[in-house]
């Protein structure tokens, strides 16, 4: 069995898996345990190499890949760090050789770790550590046992805060006025929420945020790569068609909550994707590069502390860049990178007992929080099942009393209707939702943004 | 579940009985009960299995979950059953469940078995009416949610 | 050497005995069981540091020997490995090193045909209790103010818990480490089954000389195993010394009224209906539905698992149907041993809620599982 870390999430899970999971007791982060998507980290359908909706050998697509980036000019990188540092820093080189930078959509920070988090007496939660980051759970439960309070704003209530509040989408600048005080402040920083947590990281001290990652690698990654473009400039770049060409290491672009942004990546000359899985975003491109599985990567991750974890496995990811990268004459192999990753990290071995120092700066990105217009609104709360593609919830959850106001019986589906359109979704009755919100784990096609306003009306 | 009420059973509160009957002999015992004319109250709702064997525990569990205020096994008396020994899995299911449930808190009342004939309408009609008695005087169960009517 | 006896034993080979624990006599008997043809394969522990154990299958000798080592603070259940073997090959053979509670798990199993007993060799481990791993190297910093990379040896002697590095040794008493909260794990704290009486053979140090080990042989295939390690020139034996046997029994006795003490300071009993009901709900509400408590779960034994058929994440429940339908299912064969709550990632005290209510069963019934082929009382019908 090796040795792997959960690819799930940034917190670092470690676990053993032969053809299936196994606990890893003496893991740091988890002492072995794991939620339901390590549980289900072998379920997986693994994409076939394809040029132009074509099954091909590996190799040929690699040589159609390199082709392409010789031909087209503009092109972007994107790895959002669902991969080895390792791999990342070879992903680097290539965009280098064609002149550009990897975009890992975000922004370079470590705050606090878990030890912090065990120790505080009071917590500020905005993530809902059942379902976003379920190994952080456990981490709180120890401090809330050790007399620590808890606060969270959520949009709905959780069961481990003492004080929730929620947070209503007309009024969400409001966060801008918590005093956080000395509280240990627990957010998450990913691509769709930037502007979210950007306030946040503003207005507390870096020592005192725990910021949680959604990729294997987010923090790692971002160390590593320098591009600092937002997923949202990025596909606002392609629609004025300043980036002509992408290359896709293990990112999908489809967690976007607004489904029709996809549709710019057809206007591309060529959209080149290297992951493993199948999904909609393999279907879509031109040329698909397939490596190895994503915890099957070898080499060292970075979890959201900046703890350094080692990942058993193979190189075929890193493979494949080596060859695209041969055609422009640059020799790359793994232990190269490696060594440069350790020495880029500023340490000599691997020690995930131990949390090195970094000094970090935070570089804000450009983004004003606004508030959403109308009564009732659908959430979009992403989380690892989601930006992973394994949808293993397929419904909403809402409050009893707006099941009773709309009439809803067991087994009925909950319509909605937005500025894009309809849709009639499966229920869960939930006590802790307040009335005017609609949780949803899944993207759902009539969702503009990560809060979209809805009403129940018929249209 | 059904969260729409009627409004006029808020007044009085009436508790739901789930009630698993077997082919052969309880649930012909049910309904010789009807055909007797014996008065009963409406609080059952029965869930006919081809025998008491049948009655999963996890049937009685969900439905305990869903917002029955009682569950009761019944079948053919020990010795009838029309599978041969079918009503004694029962026996052993539900003593075992008995003890489970009886460990997470909940009252007596709200699991019962009782074996019920074929001829036996007013007997049946009795318990339906002593168990419904019971239930109200100890009232909505735990584990039913609020909003559960 | 006859079924009964009592022996103390000891690898020949000088690499063995210096790897092993107490002279190398298990690793031995591994080796043994395969390259006699035996068995097909052994289960085994390879050790990557004090604190770290993989359990290994394989019909290779050289990578049993390297599973060679006791470790205490690796807390593994073997059960669902061996349950694996019987579904890849369901007419080969295997022999693995046991402690109670793997050898518990083992003999559910096989009642519910997963595992065919005559098939399986038990090498049993007499068992003190094991430790978790994290728990155990923050206590080493705390308590023992020594670096957890450098321990080299770990040992329980006399009521102490002993670590040793290169240069030095430590010792603290057991009641102190675990008054503070470290220590064995608490399903080993309240584990009153110690030497595994239902194996195939019950090896231990208790009773033994310096490099021995103490065997009791008790069936048919554990005196199997040790002739033909005897036979093939692996190990050695010497009749078990009378003082021997008097110290084994003595620890065993000593452990197993720590036991009862621990047993009671953990399952108080909750008398009051309501309070019992807030006090299941409360421990259950925190479940994220990672189902892995099933998946480690020894004597889970489902083909089409009930408790995730019956459950649906949509379902609004006061209590997860899951742990209900789990909760009945173990009630007759919980054998507490801890792993669900080693794996829970809600830190739900698993262990306590299940054996409160399959004690009551258990009592009921008059039934201990895992301690012989016993029908459990659910299939126990007049």
């Amino acid at each position: 069995m090796k040795k792997i870390v959960c690819y799930g999430c940034n917190l670092g899970c470690g676990l053993y898996f032969g053809d299936v999971p196994y606990f890893r007791k003496n893991s740091p982060v988890n002492s072995g345990k794991i939620c339901r998507f390590g549980m289900k980290i072998h379920r997986y359908e693994k994409v076939l190499p394809k040029v132009d909706g074509k099954n091909v050998e590996l190799d040929d697509a690699i040589a159609a890949a390199a082709k392409k980036l010789a031909d087209v000019k503009e092109m972007a990188f994107v790895s959002f760090g669902d991969v080895t540092c390792e791999e990342q820093l070879a992903f680097n080189k290539l965009a280098e050789a064609f002149e550009s930078d990897v975009h890992t959509c975000i922004p370079r920070f470590i705050g606090a770790n878990i030890e912090k988090i065990r120790q505080s007496k009071e917590i500020i939660t905005f993530i809902d550590p059942y379902t976003s980051y379920p190994l952080i759970l456990r981490h709180m439960l120890h401090a809330k046992k050790n007399g620590a309070k808890i606060t969270s704003y959520y949009w709905k209530k959780l069961r481990i805060a003492d004080e929730s509040v929620i947070l209503n989408p007309a009024e969400i600048d409001k966060i801008k006025s918590i005093n956080f005080g000395d509280s240990l402040v627990i957010t998450d920083l990913n691509p769709l929420n930037l502007d979210f947590s950007n306030e946040i990281i503003k207005s507390c001290n870096a020592e005192n945020i725990v910021c949680l990652k959604p990729f294997l690698n987010s923090t790692g990654a971002s160390l590593i790569s320098d591009g600092e473009k937002s997923i949202y400039q990025i596909f606002e770049e392609i629609k004025e068609k300043k980036i002509k060409g992408l290359y896709l290491l293990e990112s999908d672009l489809g967690i976007v909550p607004d489904d029709t942004l996809m549709a710019a990546l057809d206007e591309l000359e060529v959209l080149i994707v290297q992951q493993s899985m199948r999904n909609a975003l393999s279907d879509r491109a031109d040329i698909v590069l397939c490596g190895d599985r994503k915890f099957e990567g070898k080499g060292t991750v970075l979890n959201f502390e900046g703890r350094v974890l080692e990942n058993e496995g193979g190189t075929e990811g890193i493979k494949i860049l080596t060859d695209i990268l041969k055609s422009v004459g640059e020799e790359i192999d793994y232990d190269k990178m490696h060594a440069e990753v350790l020495s880029k990290l500023g340490i000599n071995e691997i020690d995930e007992y131990i949390v090195p120092k970094y000094d970090i700066k935070y570089k804000q990105p450009e983004a004003e929080i606004k508030n959403y217009e109308g009564d009732a609104h659908l959430v979009y709360a992403y989380n690892p099942f989601m930006w992973n593609n394994v949808i293993d919830r397929d419904f909403v959850e809402i409050s009893p009393s707006l099941v009773e106001s709309l009439n809803l019986h067991k087994d009925e589906l909950l319509k909605m209707t937005s500025s894009k359109g309809s849709v009639a979704v499966k229920y869960k009755i939930n006590n802790a939702m307040p009335d005017n919100i609609v949780l949803s784990p899944m993207k759902l096609p009539i969702s503009t943004d990560i809060v979209t306003p809805v009403n129940f009306k018929e249209p | 579940m059904r969260l729409r009420g009627d409004r006029s059973m808020e007044e009085e509160w009436i508790p739901k009985i789930t009630l698993f009957c077997c082919n052969w002999c309880s649930y012909a015992g049910s309904d010789d009960a009807g055909v007797g004319r014996k008065q009963q109250p409406p609080t059952t709702r029965t869930i006919r299995v081809m025998c008491s064997g049948r009655t999963d525990p996890a049937f009685v569990l969900a439905a305990l979950l869903e917002g029955s205020d009682a569950v009761l096994f019944t079948g053919c008396h020990i010795g009838d059953c029309h599978y041969i020994s079918g009503n004694y899995k029962a026996k052993k299911k539900f003593e075992m469940l008995k003890e489970v449930v009886d460990e997470l808190g909940l009252e007596d009342e709200r699991l019962q078995l009782q074996w019920i004939s074929a001829s036996e309408g007013s007997e049946f009609a009795a318990y339906i009416n002593k168990v419904t008695e019971e239930i109200k005087a100890i009232g909505p169960s735990p584990l039913r949610q609020e909003w559960m009517k | 050497m006859k079924i009964g006896d009592c022996v103390v034993a000891w690898s020949k080979d000088e690499e063995l005995r210096k790897m092993g624990a107490s002279g190398g006599l298990v690793t031995s008997l591994l080796v043994g069981a395969l390259e006699t043809e035996l068995v097909d394969e052994v289960i085994a522990l390879r050790k990557i540091s004090e604190f770290e154990g993989v359990p290994i299958r394989t019909s290779d000798t050289d990578e049993a020997i390297r599973s060679a080592g006791s470790l205490h603070a690796a807390p593994i259940n073997l059960t669902k490995f061996a349950v694996r073997f019987f579904e890849e090959h369901p007419d080969g053979a295997i022999a693995l090193p046991v402690k109670p509670c793997d050898c518990r798990g083992i003999i559910e199993q096989a009642k519910r045909r997963k595992i065919d007993m005559d098939r399986i060799y038990l090498i049993g481990l007499n068992c003190g209790g094991t430790m978790d791993p994290i728990t155990t190297m923050e206590m080493l910093e705390k308590m023992y103010e020594m670096d957890p990379k450098k321990i080299v040896e770990e040992e329980i002697l006399k009521g102490k818990l002993i670590f040793k590095t290169e240069e030095e040794e430590k010792a603290i008493s057991i009641d102190e480490v675990e008054e503070a909260g470290y220590g064995r794990r608490e399903s080993c704290r309240y584990c009153g089954i110690n030497i595994p009486m239902m194996a195939d053979l019950a090896c231990g140090n208790w009773g033994a000389g310096e490099d021995e080990t103490f065997v009791e042989i008790l069936t048919e295939k554990g005196l199997r195993l040790m002739k033909s390690a005897v036979d093939h020139g692996l190990i050695e034996t010497a009749p078990a010394p009378e003082k021997g046997i008097k110290i084994r029994e003595k620890t065993n006795s000593v452990m197993e009224n720590v036991a009862k003490t621990w047993y009671e300071k953990v399952f108080v009993p909750i008398e009051d209906r309501s309070e019992r009901m807030k006090y299941y709900m409360d421990a259950m509400e925190d479940c994220i539905d990672c189902e892995a408590c099933k998946y480690v779960c020894p004597v889970c034994s489902c083909d089409e698992s009930k408790c995730i058929g019956f459950y649906d994440p949509m379902d609004s429940h006061k209590i997860s149907i899951y742990h209900l339908i789990r909760l009945l299912h173990l009630a007759d064969s919980c054998i507490g041993c801890g792993q669900c709550t080693d794996v829970c990632p809600a830190e739900i005290p698993l262990t306590i809620l299940h054996k409160r209510v399959a004690d009551r069963i258990q009592a009921k019934y008059d039934y201990i599982p895992g301690i012989d082929m016993k029908t459990p009382p659910f299939f126990e019908v007049e």
